[in-house]
């Protein structure tokens, strides 16, 4: 490696960090939801490994948390299409949900009751199978979003594979609040 | 305007663009994986090639004011 591009590398890479050191300053800005009251670090990095919405995909890259033996409740956020699953101060994963549900901050109780599957009506009368489903509250439910785009009142969508992961792992009677 | 045009024709852009951004691609991908892990911000892929473009850019400007 000649001189001239030794410094070239030098003078790139440290404008590649100088950049980095900024991109990473603006995190002072970005900070997660007041009401979540969770930790930066961890709500930072599952917001990088959050995937743009996909019915087919998980919400997050990599291997699902493990759900068991931990005090969970959930926090959903209607506006931005997100609901967090939270481990007292931490943020255990982000969830991409479309929720259909009343406006207006409430709590419910998640995963009462569960099924492999159910069907709603549209309004042309046919009729749409979506699959595990956990019960949300009295009359909700958490369910696949069997096509993209496809609204069902009183559901909150989420993709197959997190759906198909909610009915296997999330313990009964988790919190979610609603705001 | 001079000293570019003679800097364009003297310097070995192949050199550079084959090692200079190899190398950084690879730091910044790197970089990225970190992200999964340490609570730092993740850069998109758009994002790792503007900085990329942005550092060539700097960096041939510093050159020609060196010169």
């Amino acid at each position: 490696m000649n001189r001239e591009i030794k410094q070239m590398l030098k003078f790139s890479i440290s404008i590649v960090l100088i950049e980095l050191v900024f991109v990473n300053l603006g995190g002072i800005v970005n900070q997660p939801p007041a009401e979540l009251k969770t930790s930066y670090a961890s709500w930072r990095v599952h917001t990088n490994r959050l995937r743009a919405i996909q019915i087919d995909q998980s919400s997050e890259k990599g291997a699902y948390p493990k759900l068991s033996g931990r005090h969970l409740t959930m926090a959903a956020f209607p506006k931005q299409n997100k609901i967090y699953i939270l481990n007292s101060k931490k943020v255990v994963y982000i969830l991409n949900a479309r929720v259909n549900l009343a406006a207006g901050q409430h709590q419910l109780l998640v995963g009462d009751f569960r099924g492999p599957s159910i069907f709603h009506y549209n309004t042309d009368g046919k009729d749409i199978k979506s699959i595990n489903w956990l019960s949300v509250g009295q009359n909700a439910d958490i369910e696949a979003e069997p096509k993209l785009g496809n609204h069902v009142d009183d559901t909150i969508q989420v993709s197959k594979k997190d759906a198909t992961w909610l009915y296997n792992n999330l313990p009964k009677d988790v919190q979610l609040r609603i705001y | 305007m001079k000293e570019l045009k003679q800097l364009v024709k003297r310097h070995n852009w192949l050199k550079h663009f084959s090692v200079c951004n190899l190398l950084m691609f690879l730091f910044l991908v790197l970089y990225n994986f970190t992200t999964y892990l340490v609570p730092l911000i993740h850069l998109s892929l758009p994002a790792i090639l503007v900085t990329m473009i942005l550092a060539d850019v700097l960096c041939i400007t510093g050159q020609v004011i060196a010169e």
